[in-house]
């Protein structure tokens, strides 16, 4: 704050005169107040983005890390190496079903709760305050239940399907990699794992689109809802018309966020199942190149790829998608 | 009337089952916490924890390290926050109150810096610590946390003070405040329930962090709780009792200091969203 004082004072004195300087002087005020953080951001995101960058095409390995950080040379081996190892496309594959269906669980199971405590009642605030519990709670914390909840000898969720849903086998839920569902007589292959991972994330992560979605909620205007109710328009067709339109924005920006954020998920996945029973995700992978073999230069390569593809899908999204709803609505 | 009696109904019916669902994973954390062995090995559900024990408690507090790694954790959380904090409000400031080129282009950069994935960051990040010295050491993981933290509490910060009108520092420098004197006196004040809210919720992200920690952090008596959490199972099999006291004790602080100021967290993160 020191750097306001002259500022303030010669602003406060003498007014519009020196209007250009003044302004010159607010913009060197704002940056100073500001260059700590920018220092911050330089020194350990923009240096090590670039420096992921450089790894990415050099031989850089765990072991030779003393020896070779400052050996430039550059070639794709790590590229090639990433790219044509087997079961790369396969953890590509569970990426995007992983970020598609998970992003669109949480936003909808947000939309449900942020529907049903829109309006006043008894108690609300304390309901609304325990639906963020799973975002709050550490996710070791709530791996670790869940761990225990699916577990097949004594989780709960075994004992209710044997108790009440005539279960004949108990399911290892993080360990099988594909079972099959039987519905009305007909048996269909199901990725049990990937499914809980999916459902698991959608529990965690629903407060956070809850949120945005009921205070959007809560800042629309009551007219137009009022005058459909007036016009005879049933709560259905109140909602498909009138509110879900009006929430299109956050919706949006809601599904950026939460398929970004979705998308480089690695600890949940990796605490539930250590990336096993066909859950294996990318981020995971980038952690396994880093930690099992060592080779920092793959998992550069691998968090590069990562991240390219993130940035095509994102592109792709605002170019066929988004380009009706209005973006300032939703920032 | 009856069918505006049904929709009310459907409505309740639906936010139990909401809740229920949200809710039950945490129930169940706490209950087994204190259920007694047998019981939570047995075949059959047991949905409440009676008859209850401490043992588990007992056993998870006893574990090695523990003490060590909630004092890591405390001195790691509070020295985040107090920096970060210090550095968020000026930059929030900046962002609400100041006009300059380029202020636009901050607000972008705060939020394109959350979405750089945490893989990518990690390898370089852990290497520039190696060669300072610092990995397993905990100014270096505070260093790391600031990077995580910061982004997000200038983006909440800024949501609160935009929220307050400029008027009220105008009238102030009108009788004869200087600015920074009008961000002292008017400002601030009326900003710190905003500073609570962010630390609380900056507190969180950190007190809860795995990743970082586990790729930092090396030895036993250097690392913070999540960490020690993790751990807990490879001593001598799976302990569950153990594990759910830990979790339980684990998760108290961060869950508390939520429900505390929740309610202005949530009006402060959506904020910049709804209002803009």
């Amino acid at each position: 704050m020191r750097e306001g004082p002259v500022v303030g004072a010669e602003e406060a004195t003498k007014p519009r005169r020196r209007g250009r300087t003044l302004a010159q002087q607010e913009a060197r005020a704002g940056l100073t107040l500001l260059s700590p953080t920018l220092i911050v951001v330089l020194v350990m995101v923009v240096i090590p983005i670039l420096w992921t960058i450089v790894i990415a095409f050099q031989s850089l390995r765990l072991r030779n890390l003393r020896t070779r950080l400052f050996d430039f040379q550059f070639n794709l081996d790590n590229f090639t190496t990433v790219l044509t190892s087997p079961g790369f496309l396969e953890a590509l594959k569970v990426t995007l079903i992983y970020s598609i269906v998970g992003t669109a669980l949480s936003i909808g199971l947000g939309l449900v709760a942020a529907l049903v405590v829109r309006k006043p009642f008894k108690g609300r605030t304390f309901v609304r305050a325990s639906m963020l519990l799973p975002y709050v709670a550490p996710v070791v914390a709530v791996t670790f239940v869940w761990q225990i909840m699916l577990n097949p000898e004594l989780g709960i969720i075994n004992a209710i399907g044997a108790d009440f849903l005539g279960w004949d086998d108990r399911i290892p839920f993080l360990e099988q990699e594909s079972g099959t569902l039987s519905i009305l007589g007909l048996d269909l292959g199901v990725p049990t794992a990937l499914i809980v991972v999916i459902l698991y994330q959608a529990w965690r992560y629903f407060p956070f689109s809850f949120l945005f979605i009921l205070a959007r909620l809560q800042a629309l205007p009551g007219e137009l809802d009022e005058a459909a109710r007036v016009d005879g328009a049933t709560p259905l067709q109140r909602f498909w018309r009138i509110t879900l339109p009006q929430l299109q924005g956050v919706i949006a920006l809601l599904t950026v966020l939460r398929f970004i954020w979705t998308f480089n998920e690695f600890d949940d996945i990796y605490l539930l199942t250590q990336g096993g029973a066909g859950t294996e995700v990318v981020s995971v992978r980038v952690f396994r190149y880093l930690t099992g073999r060592g080779d920092i230069g793959a998992a550069a390569a691998l968090s590069l790829v990562l991240a390219l593809l993130l940035a095509v899908l994102l592109f792709l999204y605002f170019r066929f998608f988004v380009g009706r709803v209005e973006e300032a609505d939703a920032i | 009337m009856t069918r505006k009696r049904l929709t009310r109904a459907g409505y309740n019916t639906a936010a139990v089952l909401v809740l229920l669902v949200t809710l039950f994973p945490i129930y169940w954390m706490v209950a087994t916490g204190f259920k007694r062995g047998v019981d939570i090995l047995s075949f059959e559900p047991r949905w409440l924890p009676i008859p209850g024990t401490l043992e588990n408690y007992r056993s998870a507090i006893g574990k090695p390290h523990f003490l060590q790694d909630v004092r890591n954790s405390v001195l790691v959380v509070i020295a985040t926050i107090v920096i970060s904090l210090a550095l968020a409000f000026l930059a929030a400031l900046a962002a609400a109150r100041f006009r300059f080129r380029g202020r636009a282009a901050l607000v972008v950069m705060l939020i394109v810096v959350q979405m750089v994935p945490l893989e990518a960051l990690i390898i370089p990040i852990y290497l520039m610590l190696d060669r300072a010295g610092q990995t397993d050491r905990l100014a270096g993981i505070i260093v790391t946390y600031l990077t995580f933290v910061l982004p997000f509490a200038i983006w909440t910060l800024r949501g609160f003070i935009v929220n307050i009108p400029e008027e009220l520092e105008e009238a102030a420098m009108v009788d004869g405040c200087t600015r920074a004197g009008a961000f002292r006196r008017i400002l601030f004040p009326l900003v710190a329930p905003g500073l609570v809210a962010t630390a609380v919720f900056s507190f969180i992200l950190v007190w809860n962090d795995y990743l970082i920690a586990y790729v930092l952090l090396r030895s036993p008596e250097k690392q913070t709780l999540g960490i020690w959490l993790a751990s807990f199972t490879t001593n001598h099999g799976t302990e569950w009792g153990g594990v759910m006291a830990g979790s339980t004790l684990f998760a108290i602080p961060a869950v508390v200091f939520f429900l505390l100021v929740q309610r202005r967290l949530v009006s402060g993160l959506t904020a910049g969203a709804v209002k803009g």
